[in-house]
């Protein structure tokens, strides 16, 4: 479990957040959505201790995480997805995928290997491409190792920074779909960043919205439809109501 | 690194070995001609002589001698007078001799000839004018005079000797050696200064005008050597003291002219001229072949090059990590780095050698300062181009600093770092050439004499294999590239 107390980040005189409480539980996934600038992305690197907020507490698991060596131990419970996967250039599927086992022991790592090949199959990644380099991989190959590197070690929650916004639009349905079978079947704490209010409505259980690094409200869609707390709210979700209903009627059928 | 240890060694171990007898010369034909009779008749007195040719100028040699770090070589009298003991303000010989023997330095009684500074003409110039001394130059002024910048800048030159023989005349030009010789064939030139021993005397058939006044200092020839060699090897002296007298100008010009207009070996030279004088005991020294010369000069090229280069990439490439991860002390350290960098290379090689002496050392530590720059840089940039996403990647994954480096950043940043040691590998060798002028031999030593000897397939024996070995260690390169460099980084930059 992973919490957030009112958590701020300053920058030069200038707060990207500020009083942001959060709390990632497990079997729920919530969605940041803002316009850019608003620190949804932001507030996902103070989650994994990439960023040190400037007031507020961050907690893994009940305690409180400050500094960088208790950082590299909490961030082995939290995995870490990018857009385009940051997969390393130089390196197999395979080896960037257990590359976060660099710490374990023996016996743990003999575990992910075999977790990692129940995962292939979890993210439908075909076992054999482990062994290309991420160059010889297409866009939502790389994004399936991207998500096995995250999941290997087993975390109990998962971030994921606009995970699927390096996809073209053809695939990117299809690959939304699956993600969700995917969050539903890991029954983890799922926190993923999206500017796209349809794939937040269509994956998340909670959506989170932000903007100038506050949070102007959260809910579901529909509450946020029905009942949004100012014009702000009401015109972002306005803009993109058909593409919602679209969607979620796409995937009713 | 092992391989750098082992040469160290090497090194070391050679340097410690019992040296034979070391004669030195400058960098000029006739002092070469001169270091070879003196090494000559070492040999001829059975003492293990060997002859550093062409091993520096006035300075080094002297400061080499005194150090003990050469045994013997030719200067001139006025050359100690004017500048290495410039400050003592001797007089006569005999203050000159006292001078030196305080420094542990001997004397040889002077060879026979003076090689001063001369004014001269064309013969034909000469005879149809009646000009025999400087002072017959006064009646025809309207000569064209064709001096050296040097000449005409020096204290003790043009103005005073114009003043000194009252000479006014029309037209007098500053202009290079080469080019008052080339102006005098053609009749545009008149009047040249030159040194009393030039071998053009007798190429272009000049006239040397008497100096009556003494106006230029003597610069009679001698032997210096150190002091115990009188003890230590009798016989050589013996016949170093013997050979006061037996050189005269004309003798001399003429050993010049075989050097530099036909091409002939030094040590032919000496030894034609050590056989035609019965008085001496000499045996002469064997001319190498080119491809010992060749094989001889790669072999130190190479020291030159590999163990600056080993010890700068030991140091540069923690540097360029350092740098990259400490951007403030990045840019100090990349300032004093450059800062080196601009120092003109044969500047930095002499600044090196009141440290390290001569020879090897000092250009191997000119060197080591000069291809740091390349290889810090490329680092850094290698370093600091890696995408942010993945060394955030990096972060995330819970990598320690330490492995992110080992694991992630220096394999991404592979091909930079290694485009920095190739960029300065390839300098170095170049550079490495420059070495020959303080006596670290490798491929600038046969450049060097060919310079001075005019011989232009000499310095294509040192340029060609230079040139040579720039390319095989730019081939080495890529293909280390191409098997040290992960395949996912290949196909990433073909595509």
């Amino acid at each position: 479990m992973l919490e957030l107390l009112g958590v701020g980040k300053q920058y030069d005189e200038r707060w990207v957040l500020r009083g942001v409480d959060l709390r990632a539980d497990a079997g729920r996934v919530i969605a940041l959505i803002g316009p850019s600038g608003s620190g949804k992305s932001t507030l996902l690197r103070v989650m994994l201790g990439l960023i040190e907020p400037s007031e507020g507490r961050v907690l893994v698991d009940g305690e409180e995480v400050v500094g960088a060596s208790a950082w590299r131990v909490a961030r082995r419970r939290v995995g870490y997805v990018i857009q385009d996967g940051g997969l390393f250039p130089h390196m197999t599927a395979r080896r960037n995928a257990m590359l976060a086992l660099d710490h374990a022991g023996r016996s743990d790592r003999r575990e992910a290997l075999v977790r990692l090949t129940e995962l292939t199959g979890l993210v439908r990644l075909d076992a054999a491409l482990l062994d290309r380099f991420p160059s010889e991989l297409s866009g939502g190959q790389r994004q399936r190792v991207a998500l096995l590197r995250a999941l290997v070690s087993n975390p109990e929650t998962l971030l994921l920074d606009e995970p699927l916004g390096a996809l073209d639009p053809e695939v990117r349905a299809e690959a939304q779909r699956e993600l969700r079978d995917l969050f539903r079947s890991l029954g983890k704490a799922v926190v993923f960043v999206t500017h796209d209010l349809a794939e937040a409505a269509y994956l998340a259980d909670e959506i989170v919205l932000l903007r100038d690094g506050v949070v102007v409200q959260r809910g579901s869609f529909a509450e946020l439809r029905s009942s949004p707390v100012d014009d702000f709210v009401s015109r972002f979700v306005g803009a993109q109501v058909d593409r919602v209903r679209a969607l979620l009627d796409g995937a009713v059928a | 690194m092992r391989c750098c240890v082992a040469i160290l060694v090497f090194v070391c171990s050679v340097a410690s070995a019992q040296r034979p007898y070391v004669v030195g010369s400058k960098l000029f034909n006739e002092s070469v001609i001169l270091g070879e009779i003196v090494t000559q008749l070492g040999l001829g007195a059975g003492e293990d002589v060997v002859h550093e040719r062409q091993f520096g100028g006035s300075a080094v040699l002297f400061n080499a001698l005194v150090d003990g770090k050469i045994d013997a070589y030719p200067e001139y009298t006025g050359t100690l007078r004017q500048e290495l003991l410039a400050d003592a303000g001797l007089e006569g010989d005999e203050a000159l001799v006292k001078a030196l023997a305080e420094l542990g330095i001997a004397m040889s009684a002077p060879l026979g000839f003076n090689n001063t500074y001369a004014i001269g003409v064309r013969r034909e110039t000469a005879d149809r004018l009646g000009l025999r001394t400087i002072e017959d130059l006064r009646d025809h002024p309207g000569l064209v005079y064709g001096l050296t910048n040097e000449f005409i800048d020096r204290g003790d030159g043009w103005g005073r000797l114009s003043a000194a023989y009252r000479l006014d005349p029309e037209r007098v030009r500053g202009m290079q050696h080469e080019l008052a010789y080339r102006g005098l064939l053609a009749g545009s030139v008149d009047v040249v200064d030159l040194y009393s021993t030039d071998a053009e005397i007798e190429l272009y058939d000049l006239v040397a005008l008497e100096d009556e006044l003494g106006f230029f200092p003597r610069y009679d020839a001698v032997v210096l050597y150190r002091a115990e060699l009188r003890r230590e090897a009798a016989g050589w002296i013996d016949q170093l003291e013997a050979l006061g007298g037996e050189i005269d100008a004309s003798a001399m010009v003429a050993m010049n002219r075989r050097a530099k207009a036909e091409d002939v070996d030094e040590s032919e030279i000496a030894d034609a001229f050590l056989a035609s004088n019965g008085s001496l005991n000499s045996e002469a020294t064997r001319s190498e072949s080119w491809q010992e010369r060749l094989a001889r000069t790669t072999v130190q090229h190479v020291f030159l090059v590999a163990i600056p280069m080993c010890l700068g990439a030991a140091v540069a490439i923690p540097l360029g990590v350092a740098a990259a991860a400490m951007p403030r002390f990045g840019q100090v350290v990349v300032a004093i780095v450059g800062v080196a960098q601009t120092i003109p290379s044969l500047a930095l090689l002499v600044l090196f050698i009141p440290l390290l002496g001569i020879g090897a050392k000092p250009a191997i530590a000119a060197l080591f300062v000069y291809c740091l720059l390349p290889m810090v840089r490329s680092t850094q940039a290698g370093l600091a181009s890696i995408p942010q996403p993945l060394i955030e990647s990096a972060r995330a994954i819970g990598l320690t600093p330490g492995r992110r480096l080992v694991v992630v950043e220096l394999p991404l940043a592979a091909r930079a770092i290694l485009a920095g040691v190739k960029t300065s590998m390839v300098i170095t060798i170049g550079f490495a050439t420059l070495g020959a002028f303080i006596g670290a031999g490798g491929y600038g030593e046969p450049i060097l004499t060919g310079i001075r000897r005019n011989d232009f397939s000499l310095i294509v024996q040192g340029a060609a294999p230079a040139a040579a070995l720039a390319l095989v260690a730019q081939g080495f390169f890529e293909i280390l590239e191409r098997l040290a460099l992960p395949r996912g980084l290949r196909r990433v930059d073909r595509g």
